[in-house]
Protein backbone atom coordinates (compact mmCIF):
# COMPACT_ATOMS: atom_id res chain seq x y z
CA UNK A 1 0.00 0.00 0.00
CA UNK A 2 1.05 3.29 -1.09
CA UNK A 3 2.14 5.82 1.95
CA UNK A 4 -0.32 8.84 2.07
CA UNK A 5 1.25 12.66 2.36
CA UNK A 6 -1.79 13.45 5.05
CA UNK A 7 -3.04 11.82 8.21
CA UNK A 8 -6.21 11.28 6.40
CA UNK A 9 -7.22 7.73 5.94
CA UNK A 10 -7.58 5.90 3.19
CA UNK A 11 -10.86 5.12 3.80
CA UNK A 12 -11.85 9.06 3.97
CA UNK A 13 -10.39 9.40 0.13
CA UNK A 14 -12.04 6.13 -1.31
CA UNK A 15 -15.49 6.86 0.13
CA UNK A 16 -15.63 10.15 -0.96
CA UNK A 17 -14.71 9.30 -4.07
CA UNK A 18 -17.39 6.23 -4.22
CA UNK A 19 -20.09 8.87 -2.93
CA UNK A 20 -18.77 11.27 -6.00
CA UNK A 21 -19.42 8.59 -8.25
CA UNK A 22 -23.14 7.65 -6.90
CA UNK A 23 -24.22 11.12 -6.81
CA UNK A 24 -22.80 11.29 -10.23
CA UNK A 25 -24.60 7.90 -11.26
CA UNK A 26 -27.98 8.85 -9.43
CA UNK A 27 -27.71 12.45 -11.01
CA UNK A 28 -26.92 10.97 -14.62
CA UNK A 29 -29.73 7.73 -14.27
CA UNK A 30 -32.59 9.21 -12.84
CA UNK A 31 -31.93 13.32 -12.29
CA UNK A 32 -32.15 13.65 -8.55
CA UNK A 33 -30.65 16.64 -8.47
CA UNK A 34 -31.85 18.30 -11.30
CA UNK A 35 -34.07 20.51 -8.48
CA UNK A 36 -31.07 21.58 -6.73
CA UNK A 37 -29.25 22.69 -10.38
CA UNK A 38 -32.50 24.76 -11.06
CA UNK A 39 -32.31 26.06 -7.55
CA UNK A 40 -28.48 27.52 -8.05
CA UNK A 41 -29.34 28.40 -11.76
CA UNK A 42 -32.54 30.59 -10.86
CA UNK A 43 -30.55 32.16 -8.05
CA UNK A 44 -27.42 33.10 -10.08
CA UNK A 45 -29.26 34.40 -12.88
CA UNK A 46 -31.43 36.24 -10.29
CA UNK A 47 -28.52 37.81 -8.44
CA UNK A 48 -27.06 38.67 -12.11
CA UNK A 49 -30.32 40.86 -12.81
CA UNK A 50 -30.67 42.21 -9.54
CA UNK A 51 -26.61 43.24 -9.91
CA UNK A 52 -27.36 44.22 -13.74
CA UNK A 53 -30.28 46.16 -12.83
CA UNK A 54 -29.44 48.01 -9.01
CA UNK A 55 -25.49 48.02 -9.32
CA UNK A 56 -23.80 47.82 -12.77
CA UNK A 57 -27.08 49.70 -15.19
CA UNK A 58 -27.06 52.62 -13.10
CA UNK A 59 -23.38 53.15 -12.97
CA UNK A 60 -23.06 52.40 -16.56
CA UNK A 61 -25.70 54.79 -16.82
CA UNK A 62 -24.62 57.55 -14.53
CA UNK A 63 -20.80 57.14 -16.60
CA UNK A 64 -22.91 57.08 -20.26
CA UNK A 65 -25.05 59.70 -19.18
CA UNK A 66 -22.17 62.28 -17.74
CA UNK A 67 -20.03 61.64 -21.10
CA UNK A 68 -23.11 62.06 -23.11
CA UNK A 69 -24.56 65.00 -20.99
CA UNK A 70 -20.76 66.64 -21.70
CA UNK A 71 -21.19 66.18 -25.67
CA UNK A 72 -24.13 66.97 -25.32
CA UNK A 73 -23.23 70.20 -24.51
CA UNK A 74 -20.38 70.93 -26.27
CA UNK A 75 -22.34 70.50 -29.31
CA UNK A 76 -25.16 73.06 -28.06
CA UNK A 77 -22.52 75.53 -27.68
CA UNK A 78 -21.11 75.07 -30.99
CA UNK A 79 -24.48 75.04 -32.57
CA UNK A 80 -25.14 77.79 -30.67
CA UNK A 81 -22.13 79.73 -32.01
CA UNK A 82 -22.67 78.94 -35.33
CA UNK A 83 -26.40 80.07 -34.89
CA UNK A 84 -25.01 83.30 -33.41
CA UNK A 85 -22.87 83.50 -36.58
CA UNK A 86 -25.56 82.94 -39.08
CA UNK A 87 -27.26 85.62 -37.46
CA UNK A 88 -25.22 88.08 -37.76
CA UNK A 89 -24.29 87.24 -41.32
CA UNK A 90 -28.09 87.26 -42.04
CA UNK A 91 -28.28 90.69 -40.18
CA UNK A 92 -25.82 92.34 -42.57
CA UNK A 93 -27.84 90.32 -45.65
CA UNK A 94 -31.10 92.21 -44.57
CA UNK A 95 -29.16 95.50 -44.24
CA UNK A 96 -27.05 95.92 -47.00
CA UNK A 97 -26.84 99.27 -46.24
CA UNK A 98 -24.58 98.95 -43.38
CA UNK A 99 -22.06 97.92 -45.63
CA UNK A 100 -21.87 101.36 -47.05
CA UNK A 101 -18.94 103.16 -44.49
CA UNK A 102 -18.65 106.10 -46.97
CA UNK A 103 -21.39 108.17 -46.57
CA UNK A 104 -20.93 110.15 -49.96
CA UNK A 105 -20.76 107.39 -52.10
CA UNK A 106 -23.26 105.81 -54.21
CA UNK A 107 -25.11 102.39 -52.27
CA UNK A 108 -27.03 101.42 -55.19
CA UNK A 109 -24.63 98.74 -56.34
CA UNK A 110 -24.28 97.47 -52.81
CA UNK A 111 -26.18 94.10 -53.21
CA UNK A 112 -22.93 92.95 -54.88
CA UNK A 113 -20.50 94.02 -51.98
CA UNK A 114 -19.08 91.07 -50.65
CA UNK A 115 -19.92 90.72 -47.00
CA UNK A 116 -16.14 91.43 -45.46
CA UNK A 117 -17.15 90.18 -41.85
CA UNK A 118 -14.78 88.79 -39.22
CA UNK A 119 -16.30 86.87 -36.41
CA UNK A 120 -14.97 87.48 -32.81
CA UNK A 121 -15.86 85.73 -30.02
CA UNK A 122 -16.22 87.81 -26.12
CA UNK A 123 -13.02 87.52 -24.14
CA UNK A 124 -14.21 89.40 -21.31
CA UNK A 125 -17.19 91.63 -20.71
CA UNK A 126 -17.59 92.57 -16.69
CA UNK A 127 -21.27 92.58 -17.15
CA UNK A 128 -21.46 94.14 -13.18
CA UNK A 129 -19.93 97.47 -14.90
CA UNK A 130 -21.95 97.32 -17.83
CA UNK A 131 -25.08 97.32 -15.34
CA UNK A 132 -23.85 99.24 -12.56
CA UNK A 133 -21.33 102.03 -14.06
CA UNK A 134 -21.24 104.27 -17.17
CA UNK A 135 -18.09 102.59 -18.64
CA UNK A 136 -19.14 99.79 -20.85
CA UNK A 137 -16.50 97.79 -22.42
CA UNK A 138 -15.62 94.89 -23.99
CA UNK A 139 -12.98 92.87 -25.17
CA UNK A 140 -13.72 90.67 -27.92
CA UNK A 141 -10.87 87.63 -29.75
CA UNK A 142 -11.14 87.81 -33.34
CA UNK A 143 -11.87 84.07 -34.83
CA UNK A 144 -9.12 84.72 -37.27
CA UNK A 145 -5.79 86.06 -35.78
CA UNK A 146 -5.80 89.29 -37.68
CA UNK A 147 -5.51 92.97 -36.50
CA UNK A 148 -8.38 95.06 -36.01
CA UNK A 149 -8.07 98.37 -36.35
CA UNK A 150 -9.90 100.94 -34.15
CA UNK A 151 -13.27 102.52 -35.52
CA UNK A 152 -14.08 99.37 -36.96
CA UNK A 153 -18.24 98.56 -36.46
CA UNK A 154 -19.28 96.31 -34.51
CA UNK A 155 -22.48 94.70 -34.92
CA UNK A 156 -24.62 91.60 -33.30
CA UNK A 157 -27.85 89.80 -35.07
CA UNK A 158 -29.58 92.57 -33.48
CA UNK A 159 -27.84 95.81 -34.95
CA UNK A 160 -25.19 97.95 -33.94
CA UNK A 161 -23.37 97.69 -30.26
CA UNK A 162 -20.12 99.62 -30.70
CA UNK A 163 -17.19 100.19 -32.01
CA UNK A 164 -13.56 98.60 -32.19
CA UNK A 165 -10.39 100.13 -30.65
CA UNK A 166 -7.25 98.35 -31.66
CA UNK A 167 -5.22 96.41 -28.86
CA UNK A 168 -3.03 93.79 -30.60
CA UNK A 169 -3.18 90.77 -32.94
CA UNK A 170 -5.84 88.70 -30.83
CA UNK A 171 -7.70 91.07 -28.80
CA UNK A 172 -9.26 94.24 -29.56
CA UNK A 173 -11.55 96.06 -27.02
CA UNK A 174 -14.69 97.34 -28.02
CA UNK A 175 -16.47 100.75 -26.83
CA UNK A 176 -20.50 100.49 -26.85
CA UNK A 177 -22.97 102.90 -27.91
CA UNK A 178 -24.35 103.01 -24.35
CA UNK A 179 -20.55 104.22 -22.70
CA UNK A 180 -20.68 107.51 -21.44
CA UNK A 181 -17.94 108.67 -23.42
CA UNK A 182 -19.43 107.22 -26.90
CA UNK A 183 -20.67 109.80 -29.26
CA UNK A 184 -22.85 108.42 -32.70
CA UNK A 185 -24.69 110.65 -35.37
CA UNK A 186 -28.17 110.03 -35.62
CA UNK A 187 -30.87 110.70 -37.94
CA UNK A 188 -34.57 110.18 -37.64
CA UNK A 189 -36.86 109.76 -40.98
CA UNK A 190 -37.86 114.02 -40.47
CA UNK A 191 -34.26 114.98 -41.62
CA UNK A 192 -33.30 115.27 -37.61
CA UNK A 193 -30.09 115.20 -37.10
CA UNK A 194 -27.70 115.05 -33.59
CA UNK A 195 -24.93 113.48 -32.04
CA UNK A 196 -26.14 110.94 -29.72
CA UNK A 197 -24.07 110.56 -26.32
CA UNK A 198 -23.66 107.07 -24.76
CA UNK A 199 -25.87 107.17 -21.38
CA UNK A 200 -23.92 104.96 -19.20
CA UNK A 201 -27.21 103.21 -18.72
CA UNK A 202 -27.32 99.64 -20.71
CA UNK A 203 -28.47 99.95 -24.66
CA UNK A 204 -29.77 103.44 -23.79
CA UNK A 205 -27.96 106.60 -25.19
CA UNK A 206 -29.35 110.17 -25.49
CA UNK A 207 -29.63 113.46 -27.54
CA UNK A 208 -30.33 117.15 -26.29
CA UNK A 209 -32.28 118.79 -28.91
CA UNK A 210 -31.96 123.00 -28.56
CA UNK A 211 -35.51 123.88 -30.24
CA UNK A 212 -34.45 127.87 -30.15
CA UNK A 213 -34.02 127.87 -33.48
CA UNK A 214 -37.13 125.51 -35.00
CA UNK A 215 -39.64 123.56 -33.23
CA UNK A 216 -39.05 119.64 -33.88
CA UNK A 217 -41.79 117.51 -33.00
CA UNK A 218 -40.92 113.74 -31.62
CA UNK A 219 -43.01 111.00 -30.17
CA UNK A 220 -42.24 108.16 -28.62
CA UNK A 221 -40.84 105.01 -30.51
CA UNK A 222 -40.12 107.22 -33.08
CA UNK A 223 -37.03 105.01 -34.94
CA UNK A 224 -33.76 106.55 -35.05
CA UNK A 225 -31.11 105.76 -37.39
CA UNK A 226 -27.61 106.38 -37.88
CA UNK A 227 -26.77 109.49 -39.81
CA UNK A 228 -23.41 108.26 -41.28
CA UNK A 229 -22.05 111.40 -40.67
CA UNK A 230 -18.52 111.37 -38.71
CA UNK A 231 -17.34 108.40 -41.87
CA UNK A 232 -17.44 105.35 -38.58
CA UNK A 233 -21.11 104.32 -38.96
CA UNK A 234 -22.91 102.93 -41.99
CA UNK A 235 -25.53 105.41 -42.80
CA UNK A 236 -29.30 104.33 -42.90
CA UNK A 237 -29.18 102.00 -40.18
CA UNK A 238 -31.67 101.82 -37.80
CA UNK A 239 -30.21 101.76 -34.17
CA UNK A 240 -33.02 102.20 -31.75
CA UNK A 241 -36.13 104.06 -30.82
CA UNK A 242 -37.20 107.12 -28.60
CA UNK A 243 -37.61 105.99 -25.21
CA UNK A 244 -38.40 108.61 -23.33
CA UNK A 245 -38.47 112.60 -23.99
CA UNK A 246 -37.18 114.61 -20.78
CA UNK A 247 -37.76 118.74 -20.72
CA UNK A 248 -34.10 120.39 -20.06
CA UNK A 249 -35.57 123.73 -20.06
CA UNK A 250 -38.09 125.44 -22.15
CA UNK A 251 -36.48 125.06 -25.26
CA UNK A 252 -34.38 122.15 -24.95
CA UNK A 253 -35.34 118.52 -24.38
CA UNK A 254 -33.09 115.38 -24.17
CA UNK A 255 -34.23 112.31 -26.23
CA UNK A 256 -33.20 109.12 -24.62
CA UNK A 257 -33.24 106.18 -27.01
CA UNK A 258 -33.39 102.82 -26.36
CA UNK A 259 -30.94 100.50 -28.48
CA UNK A 260 -32.08 97.69 -30.13
CA UNK A 261 -28.62 96.06 -30.27
CA UNK A 262 -28.43 94.19 -26.63
CA UNK A 263 -25.03 93.05 -26.29
CA UNK A 264 -25.55 90.37 -23.68
CA UNK A 265 -27.56 88.29 -26.20
CA UNK A 266 -25.06 86.56 -27.68
CA UNK A 267 -21.34 85.51 -27.40
CA UNK A 268 -20.37 86.19 -30.50
CA UNK A 269 -20.48 89.16 -32.53
CA UNK A 270 -19.23 90.79 -36.37
CA UNK A 271 -16.56 93.82 -37.09
CA UNK A 272 -17.29 94.84 -39.99
CA UNK A 273 -14.21 95.46 -42.08
CA UNK B 1 -7.45 25.73 6.64
CA UNK B 2 -9.45 29.01 7.79
CA UNK B 3 -12.69 30.07 6.70
CA UNK B 4 -11.66 33.10 5.02
CA UNK B 5 -8.72 30.80 2.70
CA UNK B 6 -11.79 28.16 2.32
CA UNK B 7 -14.10 31.16 1.33
CA UNK B 8 -11.35 32.67 -1.15
CA UNK B 9 -10.66 29.65 -2.88
CA UNK B 10 -14.08 28.51 -3.64
CA UNK B 11 -14.37 32.18 -5.56
CA UNK B 12 -11.08 31.52 -6.65
CA UNK B 13 -11.86 28.20 -8.58
CA UNK B 14 -15.43 30.03 -9.42
CA UNK B 15 -13.22 32.85 -11.31
CA UNK B 16 -11.26 29.98 -12.77
CA UNK B 17 -14.38 28.05 -13.70
CA UNK B 18 -15.98 31.12 -15.58
CA UNK B 19 -12.54 32.11 -17.25
CA UNK B 20 -11.99 28.05 -18.81
CA UNK B 21 -16.21 28.93 -19.71
CA UNK B 22 -15.17 31.50 -21.96
CA UNK B 23 -11.94 30.82 -23.03
CA UNK B 24 -13.14 27.72 -23.86
CA UNK B 25 -16.02 29.28 -26.49
CA UNK B 26 -13.35 30.49 -28.88
CA UNK B 27 -10.89 27.43 -28.50
CA UNK B 28 -13.48 24.42 -29.04
CA UNK B 29 -13.66 25.99 -32.57
CA UNK B 30 -9.68 24.59 -32.66
CA UNK B 31 -10.22 21.40 -30.59
CA UNK B 32 -9.06 22.40 -27.53
CA UNK B 33 -10.22 22.92 -24.46
CA UNK B 34 -9.19 25.36 -21.42
CA UNK B 35 -8.11 23.57 -17.99
CA UNK B 36 -7.29 25.96 -16.13
CA UNK B 37 -9.24 24.91 -13.15
CA UNK B 38 -8.30 21.44 -13.36
CA UNK B 39 -4.58 22.15 -13.53
CA UNK B 40 -5.40 24.59 -10.61
CA UNK B 41 -6.74 22.06 -8.27
CA UNK B 42 -3.81 19.51 -9.51
CA UNK B 43 -1.42 22.38 -8.89
CA UNK B 44 -2.89 22.79 -5.50
CA UNK B 45 -3.41 19.28 -4.21
CA UNK B 46 0.31 18.68 -5.00
CA UNK B 47 1.94 21.18 -2.93
CA UNK B 48 -0.40 21.31 -0.16
CA UNK B 49 -1.88 17.57 -0.22
CA UNK B 50 -2.56 17.90 3.71
CA UNK B 51 -5.06 21.01 3.60
CA UNK B 52 -6.06 20.14 -0.18
CA UNK B 53 -8.06 16.29 0.14
CA UNK B 54 -10.65 14.83 -1.24
CA UNK B 55 -13.41 16.34 0.64
CA UNK B 56 -12.27 19.60 -0.49
CA UNK B 57 -11.75 18.68 -3.70
CA UNK B 58 -15.29 17.30 -3.99
CA UNK B 59 -16.99 19.92 -2.30
CA UNK B 60 -14.96 22.10 -5.29
CA UNK B 61 -16.54 19.95 -7.82
CA UNK B 62 -20.00 20.25 -6.57
CA UNK B 63 -19.41 23.81 -6.83
CA UNK B 64 -18.17 23.37 -10.39
CA UNK B 65 -20.99 21.21 -11.59
CA UNK B 66 -23.53 23.36 -10.24
CA UNK B 67 -21.42 26.68 -11.87
CA UNK B 68 -21.33 24.97 -15.39
CA UNK B 69 -24.77 22.89 -15.12
CA UNK B 70 -23.02 19.31 -15.89
CA UNK B 71 -23.94 16.33 -14.36
CA UNK B 72 -24.23 16.48 -10.57
CA UNK B 73 -20.88 15.18 -9.06
CA UNK B 74 -19.04 14.86 -12.65
CA UNK B 75 -16.41 17.17 -11.45
CA UNK B 76 -16.43 16.05 -7.79
CA UNK B 77 -15.66 12.47 -9.12
CA UNK B 78 -12.98 14.04 -11.54
CA UNK B 79 -11.63 15.83 -8.55
CA UNK B 80 -11.65 13.30 -6.31
CA UNK B 81 -10.39 10.34 -8.46
CA UNK B 82 -7.44 13.28 -9.46
CA UNK B 83 -6.77 13.54 -5.47
CA UNK B 84 -7.06 10.46 -4.79
CA UNK B 85 -3.82 9.70 -7.64
CA UNK B 86 -1.96 12.63 -6.47
CA UNK B 87 -2.14 11.25 -3.22
CA UNK B 88 -1.69 7.94 -3.62
CA UNK B 89 1.53 8.68 -6.05
CA UNK B 90 2.88 11.69 -3.71
CA UNK B 91 6.36 10.54 -2.68
CA UNK B 92 6.97 9.49 -6.44
CA UNK B 93 5.86 12.70 -7.75
CA UNK B 94 7.76 14.38 -5.53
CA UNK B 95 10.92 12.95 -6.87
CA UNK B 96 9.88 13.96 -10.65
CA UNK B 97 11.52 17.32 -12.24
CA UNK B 98 8.69 20.08 -13.26
CA UNK B 99 8.78 18.71 -16.68
CA UNK B 100 7.97 15.39 -15.79
CA UNK B 101 5.52 16.89 -13.47
CA UNK B 102 3.83 19.23 -16.08
CA UNK B 103 3.54 16.11 -18.57
CA UNK B 104 2.02 14.39 -15.66
CA UNK B 105 -0.46 16.67 -14.81
CA UNK B 106 -1.24 17.28 -18.93
CA UNK B 107 -2.08 13.41 -19.03
CA UNK B 108 -4.39 13.51 -15.77
CA UNK B 109 -5.81 16.66 -18.02
CA UNK B 110 -6.58 14.29 -21.14
CA UNK B 111 -7.87 11.85 -18.68
CA UNK B 112 -10.37 14.14 -17.12
CA UNK B 113 -11.25 15.55 -20.59
CA UNK B 114 -12.02 12.08 -21.82
CA UNK B 115 -13.92 11.00 -18.92
CA UNK B 116 -16.16 14.26 -19.12
CA UNK B 117 -16.54 13.93 -22.94
CA UNK B 118 -17.73 10.88 -22.47
CA UNK B 119 -20.75 11.86 -20.01
CA UNK B 120 -21.48 15.30 -21.98
CA UNK B 121 -20.76 14.90 -25.71
CA UNK B 122 -21.64 11.26 -25.51
CA UNK B 123 -22.74 11.10 -29.45
CA UNK B 124 -19.76 13.59 -30.56
CA UNK B 125 -16.63 11.94 -28.97
CA UNK B 126 -13.49 13.55 -30.38
CA UNK B 127 -10.27 11.83 -29.79
CA UNK B 128 -8.59 14.93 -31.40
CA UNK B 129 -9.98 17.17 -28.88
CA UNK B 130 -8.76 14.75 -25.51
CA UNK B 131 -5.34 14.81 -27.68
CA UNK B 132 -5.31 18.35 -28.22
CA UNK B 133 -6.11 19.09 -24.49
CA UNK B 134 -2.78 17.31 -23.32
CA UNK B 135 -0.81 19.76 -25.45
CA UNK B 136 -3.13 22.75 -23.76
CA UNK B 137 -2.65 21.46 -20.60
CA UNK B 138 0.67 21.23 -21.02
CA UNK B 139 1.37 25.16 -22.05
CA UNK B 140 -1.41 26.01 -19.50
CA UNK B 141 0.72 24.38 -16.57
CA UNK B 142 3.12 26.86 -17.38
CA UNK B 143 1.80 29.60 -15.88
CA UNK B 144 -0.39 27.55 -13.12
CA UNK B 145 2.73 27.21 -10.75
CA UNK B 146 3.57 30.86 -11.13
CA UNK B 147 -0.35 32.38 -10.53
CA UNK B 148 -0.90 29.53 -7.38
CA UNK B 149 1.96 30.86 -5.42
CA UNK B 150 0.46 34.61 -5.80
CA UNK B 151 -2.76 33.59 -5.01
CA UNK B 152 -2.13 30.96 -2.32
CA UNK B 153 0.88 33.77 -0.90
CA UNK B 154 -2.38 35.65 -0.09
CA UNK B 155 -3.98 33.49 2.11
CA UNK B 156 -0.86 31.71 3.20
CA UNK B 157 -1.93 28.27 2.46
Amino acid sequence: MARLPDRSSRFLLISTFIICLLVLFIDFRFGTFKPVQNFYNSSSISIQILSKDYISSPIYRLVSSIWDTKRAKDEIQYLKEELEKQLIENYVISNKKILNRNFFSDISNLENTNLNLLPAKVASFDVNKYRCCDKHRMFLLPEVSTIVDSFKVVINSEGIIGQSIRINRNLFEVILLSDKSHKIPIQNENEFYCEANGLGIPRKIFCDVDLTLEEKSFELDQQIFSSGLGGIFPKGIEIGSIYEIQDISPKEVRLIIELNANPLSSNYFGVLQ
Amino acid sequence: MRVSGFIFLTILFLILSSIDMQVNLFLIDFFIVSNFTYLFLCYLCFVNPQKINSLFAAYIGFFIDLHQNVFFGLHATLFTLTVLLINYNYFRLRMFSTFQITIAFSFFTAFFVGFKSILLTTMNFQYLLVFLSFFSAFVSYLVIPSLGKLLTNKIKL
